[in-house]
Parts: structure tokens; C-alpha cells; sequence
């Protein structure tokens, strides 16, 4: 995996000047990058350990998981499965109280980027935990911090960097080409991590 | 010398997070509404955008439109606070609500509760079964004053879209700083970055799956969970 000093010397020689943009810049520009295409693109899964809480139906995840984007899946560590992802719609079909209806939690859904609500939640304190998938917001890098994009879409972050230092620099018809580059390397690899990490097994229309 | 004033920046950043939350809907935000007995229009703070859901005492309200609810109750009529042609006749425990044609924030809720209820009677995060509280789930505006960090944007995109519709604005802006190059580029880039977000906000991470059944039919008709249409498009199957 390329580190930050990769990008930075691969920066410096497309640009012919390695002493015209300080380090400061380069790193802003590099770390920059890398929290809009890991944002964009979803590259980053992790997972997180969250209490249940009695009588709670909204999580607010983004406060208690800082680098959180958006759920994948989550599961009921106390009777061991999976919530299931459901609409708010369906659950007012089932009950028109369920946000204050008391439960087992069998299922969520993703409000916004910040909340998921549980459908039903628990009465009592101490229920246990909630296991949560999730896609993660960038690292804070160092100069050896590995990059968490994959290698073979490394030129997105050098586009945009490339992109952001022209701006910078009010080139704007030269950093216009290069986003539209930028734009199109981050629309392989959302396509990538979206749907093609498993080609062998075929979409069907079930 | 500084091309613009700082103040003129910094207005353009509080229209920026204006204007980004006309562009896509991203703050839910929850909160207790104070009714009294016999009050049938109340009027919803400014930072509502869109409402969402309505609940008296954890049961949801059916939303219905001004005209809908002319014909749920023909003989009652609202025409503003305190006003001697208000027509009330009936009282209990509601269960329709309306956006009342006296003011783009009136609410009506019918029939007129008959109980008040206070602006601190639950948690609107986690309503208790019957909780005294007339609950109101809605799209909101930032926070303006960027104090509250769960009333603005996520992090990870915050900064750089404000920063792109504020160099928009202020490179189109008259002066010596206009420049018209520039501010198509970022208002391409500003485009660019909603767009983005709103992919994250509507939903793309949001593992759901449509099918048929209830998903429980057939053995092999499971799939992991994967990114699938936003909620928007939801398709409600009986």
C-alpha cells in the first residue's frame, strides 16, 4: 500500500517542482483527499460495539462512533442475530407507537448520516450490546500512515491533490481537466467497492 | 490586501449551509411540541423545514392536507390567534394534522387536543409507551451560530462543500475579486460534492432489500445486505 510520503513524491515529480508547494500544503492536500474519496467511496468497513439502551429508539452514531458514515449491518449480540433493515413505513404498518414500543430489537433503519433507529428497543438497562458494520471515514495520516485506498485506484487521491494544488494556485482551467479526471477514477472505484468484490457471484432478479 | 472583507466571508458561510440544506435534506431532528387544551394551531419553530412525522402520546398522526381536513371536520374554522371567528367543536384526543393556510409554520392538529402537554414531557429520542409529549420528527436547518456539532453537517464533508459554494459566490461577487473562470469551476466542484452527499444521505448504505415476499419465502432468496435504491423510492408491498 503507498504511504503518504508515496503520494507526496509522486505529486512532486508530475509537478516537476518539489519545492514549490510546502510539505504543509501537500499533506493538506493528500489528507483532504483521502477523507472525500474514502467518504465517496465506502472503502473503509469497520465494525463497533454499542451498548443497547433502555427505552432508546434514535442513535445518534456519529456521536458515538466519530468516524462513522453509514451502516452496513448490525447485529443483536443478545439473542445473537441479525437486525434486519426495514422503513420506518413498515413499522408504522405494524404499529403505529413503535418508536415507544418495548422489545426485542429485531429491526433498523437508517434515518440519515447521523441516526438509526431500532424498531422495537429495550425496556430494561443492561440488554446488552449491538454489534455495528459500518463504513469509516479516513484515518488522520502520518508520513508512513498507509493509504486505505486500494493501490490500483491510487490515482484518485493523486488527481485530486493534483486538482486541489492547482486551485490553490488559481489555475482553474488546468485543475477543471484534472477534476474531471478525479471525478471519473472515483466513480471506478465506487463501482469497484460497490459491486464488483465478488464477480463470481452473479446479481439475480429474485 | 485582502481580496474580501472577512465579514463578507463569513456571511457567505452562513449562507452556504443554508443553502446546502434547500439542496438536499440532511439534518433529523426531533422535538416535543407544547399544546393546551382547547388550542387546535400551533405554530412550529422556524428551523422546521419539512415535517416528518407526528405523534400524541407515541401514536402517530395521519398527515392530511388542508383540503382533506376541511371535509374531516366542515363546521370548524381557524382564522388566527385569538381571533372571535374561530370555530372549535371538536375536542379529544387527536389524530390527523395539517399545515394550516394562516402561516407556512401553522400546524392544526384535529380533533383539538384535549389535554396540554409540555414542551420537556418525554425524550423525542426514546418516547416511553404513552408518554405525554405530542412528539414532531422533521428536516431541519444548520445551526447557524456552528455551535452544535449534531445541528451541521458531518465532518468529512462540511468543510469542503462550504468552502466551494463560498468561492462560487464570492468569485461571481462584483468587485476586483470576480472572476468568472473560477466560479464556474466551483460551482461544477460545489455540484459535484452535494451530489456525493446526498448519495451517502439518501440512503446508498442503507442495506435494504425489496422483494417480492417478506424475504422468507424461499430459502435461497437471501442476499447480503448491499446498497440499493434510497428510501425515497421506497416501494411499500402488502
Amino acid at each position: 500500500m503507498s504511504t503518504r510520503l508515496d503520494v507526496q513524491n509522486s505529486i512532486q515529480l508530475y509537478l516537476n517542482n518539489p519545492a514549490y508547494y510546502t510539505t504543509t500544503d501537500m499533506n493538506d492536500s493528500i489528507q483532504d483527499g483521502v477523507d472525500e474519496i474514502c467518504a465517496f467511496s465506502g472503502c473503509i468497513w469497520k465494525s463497533a460495539t454499542i451498548p443497547f439502551v433502555a427505552n432508546l429508539s434514535y442513535y445518534d452514531m456519529l456521536t458515538l462512533i466519530p468516524d462513522y458514515i453509514g451502516v452496513v449491518a448490525i447485529f443483536n449480540n443478545t439473542i445473537k442475530r441479525w437486525l434486519l433493515p426495514q422503513s420506518r413505513r413498515k413499522f408504522n404498518q405494524d404499529r403505529i407507537d413503535w418508536e415507544s414500543a418495548v422489545g426485542v430489537p429485531y429491526y433498523f433503519d437508517a434515518v440519515s448520516h447521523r441516526y438509526v433507529v431500532i424498531y422495537k428497543k429495550p425496556g430494561a438497562a443492561n440488554y446488552g450490546d449491538m454489534f455495528v458494520f459500518y463504513r469509516a471515514a479516513a484515518p488522520t495520516l502520518g508520513d508512513l500512515t498507509n493509504i486505505p485506498i486500494p493501490e490500483d485506484h491510487i490515482t484518485c487521491l493523486e488527481n485530486y491533490c493534483i486538482t486541489d494544488l492547482w486551485e490553490q494556485n488559481q489555475e482553474f482551467t488546468k485543475g477543471s481537466d484534472r477534476l474531471k479526471e478525479y471525478i471519473e477514477d472515483l466513480q471506478q472505484l465506487q463501482v469497484y467497492m460497490h459491486s464488483k468484490r465478488i464477480p463470481d457471484r452473479l446479481p439475480s432478479l429474485k | 490586501m485582502a481580496i474580501w472583507s472577512d465579514t463578507f466571508l463569513a456571511k457567505l458561510a452562513i449562507d452556504a449551509e443554508q443553502q446546502i440544506n434547500q439542496d438536499l435534506q440532511a439534518i433529523y431532528f426531533r422535538f416535543c411540541l407544547a399544546t393546551t387544551t382547547g388550542t387546535m394551531v400551533y405554530t412550529l419553530p422556524d428551523y422546521v423545514r419539512s415535517v416528518l412525522r407526528v405523534t400524541w402520546r407515541g401514536r402517530g398522526l395521519d398527515p392530511v392536507s388542508w383540503e382533506e381536513m376541511g371535509l374531516l371536520t366542515p363546521a370548524t374554522v381557524f382564522v388566527g390567534p385569538g381571533n372571535p371567528g374561530n370555530i372549535n367543536t371538536v375536542t379529544g384526543v387527536p389524530l390527523y394534522y395539517g399545515l394550516n393556510p394562516t402561516n407556512p409554520y401553522d400546524i392544526r392538529i384535529f380533533p383539538t387536543p384535549n389535554e396540554s402537554l409540555s414542551a420537556s414531557g418525554d425524550n423525542p429520542w426514546g418516547p416511553t409507551v404513552n408518554g405525554p409529549a405530542c412528539i414532531i420528527s422533521c428536516w431541519r436547518t444548520a445551526d447557524t451560530s456552528f455551535t452544535d456539532l449534531t445541528l451541521t453537517l458531518p465532518p468529512y464533508i462540511d468543510r469542503r462543500t462550504r468552502k466551494a459554494w463560498i468561492l462560487w459566490k464570492a468569485y461571481s461577487a462584483e468587485g476586483k475579486g470576480q472572476n468568472s473562470a473560477a466560479a464556474a469551476y466551483y460551482e461544477a466542484k460545489y455540484k459535484f460534492l452535494i451530489d456525493q452527499f446526498r448519495a451517502i444521505n439518501e440512503g446508498c448504505f442503507v442495506s435494504k432489500k425489496y422483494a417480492i415476499d417478506d424475504g422468507t419465502l424461499s430459502i435461497n432468496n437471501f442476499r447480503y445486505p448491499r446498497p440499493l435504491m434510497p428510501p425515497n423510492f421506497e416501494r411499500v408491498i402488502f
